[in-house]
């Protein structure tokens, strides 16, 4: 009975995946942990939308259970998780600089191991035309420069970059 | 903070306590399940075996075994694990038989450590019975008062890292909702999230820092056909992974737009251990994927199951499981969901920015998101501007999220980036956004995912007796509690009638229905539409009470001015019907259509709602030249779960009423 079900529901969900449209280009110009790569890679949009219909999101082997220490996966405090964490939260990155405050300021705050989140949001806030000075640069430069702006100032005590 | 230590604590402490008891057995290397020489670990097994540990609720969780599904336990009694990773097994009769699984477990786990690993990556210990099963050996350990100094492992350096890295202090349950303007995410999503010990750390929730609990299929670019083959017939592999939560909330939150319920577990520091610690067991392992059965949902609750024996969670749910199913199995467990919580998705944040401005405002949100040079009247005030923009950065997240992601050299890149500075200029921090939870949309609190029906129509001059049934999940008419107000998503329903003549009629069947309202608003512009695959009885000059397969869709506008109570739309439609009496295009049964459609909503209360709606088709070239459906219901939910349908319907030669009892499970 269950088989038939089922057989039946994918039959249906077939004719759906082929109104649903074609697959979305393939174009990641990023390298690093940025969502684009880590996320939307190497599935055509097509399988994207049957998968997640059906509840089989996949993500990457980066992240199977055993795949040991990887930048992409670690949320330990540490300068690599840091720009892990910068590179995948960019677009809200960059609106939580620009309004000087935000969950991913505190969430990069604690993982940069800094004393205030308020002080690292009006630091940042500042120096936003320095970190984004146009919309092209890529994730790995952005999480570059905001490591290098906490760094550079010692007020903010980021212990945990090194 | 103590029982989340305590809990780290005690997770170390049962594999590290095993110090000093290196090899001092001496086992004969016989590849299939041997003996040991050491009489202490034969009493253990016959110790096991007196207490009927193997078929104790926690072994057969743990182990994954199901009685009488195909396999070993095919004709009867039997067991089978769902578990397909040979590795999974220390016995080679270890997927069908539990007794010679938890036998040879404990024969295993004081095997001595062997000299050098098989890969690289982990050492000699990792590959040992006790580091490769630790939640094994914590329920064996706990039931049989296994001497901790027998051991021949000191301790376990990869699953050691991994529950550090975890460093969990409790478990949530997360639903990512449906919203099926995005139909990647028609019926929700479900998945775990371990709540990091430390998560304090500056006297404010860093939540994003703590990990997501996936279970997914590995799949590897296969075509569509192949992959939905695949995918509902169990020849994808699935396996569990680990990802920082932040990945799952930009996917879900921010590109995919959808609200997040969490579910707040309430486990004991012992039962949490054990759950990761079967994680880790899980990790090296896989299962055969069924999209609609052991799926994401599924297999993350039968993960939580393994520490609560004395709770019924798998059992109770029936194919094809939903995520929304899995979460009213976990809700009505008692005790087991201490807290629930919303987290807003980027949509709703933005509606809750905007819900409080003026339309001055409001208009220069809408203008930022395309021209974001707009210049700024001296009279608005920083906080003003401070709001406009940040609104507008949202908007500009919400119609181009995924193109942002994948791209930096777009148009929608470059407007982001110049509302940013601009905001940015302003050097005060932002106010920060509180939403209230929407309680009456949270999943649980939804009709059953499944729909029956008995009842009476009149048409034709005759009573026929009606049955509805339908195996998921809403329409526009059912109680709209726990579900979107203005989307309807049908999978395989039928209503049949039996008339007095003798004759038996389809006369509604529902293979896949989707309605997908959006209210027109200033700032979201998307069309509705609809499909539809099944078919319905045609009353019309060519055809009379006769049935015909359908296929059709409309695209057009909805709008709810007054709130989303009270919707009415109108979409262009095409149609494709067919029957072998039909006198469609060159006579043959194919019947083609084109024309409009329209309805109207009215929400009175969650419990009772009335839908109007209308289809006129022209039918170029075919007979009987046009046809029309007009339908109306009235449906009211008068006890959790039982409804009353009082329906209509007009056609051609026909006019139908019908009654109905309707009950949702």
């Amino acid at each position: 009975m269950r088989k038939h079900i089922t057989m039946t529901i994918a039959m249906g969900l077939l004719g759906v995946a082929a109104v649903a449209g074609t697959a979305h280009a393939d174009g990641y110009g990023t390298a690093g942990c940025g969502l684009g790569s880590i996320l939307f890679h190497d599935k055509p949009g097509i399988v994207q939308i049957f998968a997640a219909t059906t509840n089989g999101t996949s993500a990457n082997q980066t992240f199977a259970i055993t795949s040991g220490t990887s930048n992409c996966k670690s949320t330990a405090a540490g300068t690599a998780s840091a720009k892990a964490f910068i590179q995948a939260n960019r677009e809200a990155v960059a609106k939580d600089i620009a309004r000087g405050q935000g969950e991913t300021i505190t969430n990069l705050a604690s993982l940069a191991g800094c004393s205030s989140d308020k002080a690292v949001g009006a630091q940042l806030q500042r120096d936003f035309k320095s970190i984004f000075p146009s919309e092209q640069v890529s994730d790995v430069t952005v999480s570059d420069s905001v490591v290098s702006m906490l760094q550079a100032h010692p007020e903010l005590a980021c212990h945990d970059l090194t | 903070m103590f029982g989340a230590r305590a809990c780290v604590a005690l997770a170390t402490l049962l594999l590290i306590a095993a110090v000093g008891c290196g090899a001092q057995l001496h086992m004969p290397s016989v590849p299939d399940v041997p003996r040991s020489n050491d009489a202490r670990v034969e009493a253990l097994v016959k110790r096991a075996r007196t207490l009927e540990l193997a078929h104790s609720v926690t072994w057969l969780r743990l182990l994954h075994y199901r009685r009488g599904t195909l396999g070993g336990g095919f004709l009867g009694g039997g067991y089978t694990s769902q578990a397909d990773g040979p590795t999974f097994f220390l016995s080679p009769h270890g997927k069908g038989d539990p007794q010679a699984e938890l036998d040879a477990t404990l024969r295993a786990f004081f095997a001595p450590v062997p000299g050098r690993s098989a890969t690289v990556t982990e050492t000699p210990a990792d590959a040992h019975a006790l580091c490769r099963f630790p939640a094994r050996f914590m329920y064996l350990r706990q039931a049989l008062g296994i001497d901790p100094r027998m051991l021949p492992v000191s301790g376990c350096p990869g699953f050691e890292h991994f529950y550090t890295e975890l460093d969990p202090s409790s478990l949530t349950l997360m639903f990512s909702s449906y919203y099926l303007n995005n139909p990647s995410s028609a019926f929700g999503h479900t998945f775990l999230r371990v709540n990091k010990a430390n998560t304090f750390a500056i006297g404010k929730k860093r939540e994003l820092l703590d990990y997501g609990i996936d279970y997914s299929a590995d799949v590897h670019g296969e075509n569509a056909i192949v992959y939905a083959f695949k995918g509902v017939s169990g020849l994808f592999d699935g396996t569990f992974k680990q990802l920082p939560y932040y990945y799952k909330v930009r996917q879900y939150n921010d590109t995919e737009t959808r609200d997040i319920w969490e579910y707040d577990l309430a486990l004991a520091p012992a039962q949490l251990s054990l759950v990761i610690a079967h994680l880790w067991e899980l990790g090296h392992t896989y299962f055969a994927y069924y999209y609609l059965s052991e799926n994401c949902s599924y297999q993350i609750l039968a993960l939580v199951e393994v520490a609560t024996p004395e709770l019924e969670l798998i059992s109770r749910l029936s194919s094809p499981v939903l995520p929304t199913d899995t979460i009213k199995v976990l809700t009505s467990a008692p005790g087991l969901v201490h807290d629930v919580r919303y987290r807003p998705s980027l949509r709703t944040q933005f509606r809750e920015r905007v819900k409080s401005m003026n339309d001055d405002e409001r208009d220069y949100v809408e203008k930022l998101a395309s021209d974001p040079e707009t210049p700024f009247p001296a009279k608005l005030a920083d906080p003003a501007r401070m709001r406009v923009l940040d609104a507008a950065a949202d908007l500009i997240d919400i119609n181009y999220g995924e193109d942002l992601v994948m791209k930096t050299d777009t148009e929608a890149a470059r407007r982001k980036q110049r509302v940013l500075e601009r905001r940015a200029a302003i050097l005060q921090p932002s106010d920060s956004l509180h939403v209230t939870p929407p309680w009456n949309k949270a999943p649980e609190t939804g009709h059953g995912s499944a729909r029956a029906g008995l009842g009476a129509a009149a048409a034709y001059g005759m009573v026929a007796a009606t049955l509805d049934l339908r195996v998921n999940m809403h329409d526009l008419a059912d109680p709209s509690d726990g579900y979107p107000e203005l989307n309807a998503i049908e999978l395989i329903r039928a209503r049949m009638q039996l008339w007095p003549d003798g004759k038996i009629q389809a006369d509604d069947i529902g293979f896949f229905r989707v309605t997908s309202l959006t209210a027109q608003n200033q700032f979201d512009r998307k069309l509705s539409w609809k499909i539809d695959t099944g078919g319905y009885t045609l009353n019309d000059r060519a055809c009379k009470r006769c049935f015909a397969a359908h296929v059709g869709g409309g695209v057009g506008m909805a709008f709810a001015p007054w709130g989303e109570g009270f919707a009415f739309f109108a979409m262009a439609d095409v149609g494709a019907f067919y029957a072998p009496s039909l006198h469609g295009l060159g006579d043959s049964g194919t019947r083609l259509g084109l024309g409009p459609s329209g309805g109207l909503r009215m929400r009175f209360a969650p419990t009772l709602i009335s839908l109007w709606t209308a289809q006129y088709l022209f039918l170029p070239w075919q007979q009987p030249g046009a046809a029309y459906r007009a339908d109306a219901v009235l449906r009211w939910e008068y006890v959790r779960n039982l409804a009353l349908s009082l329906e209509a319907r007009a056609q051609a030669t026909a006019y139908q009423g019908q009654v109905l009892a309707l009950v949702y499970f």
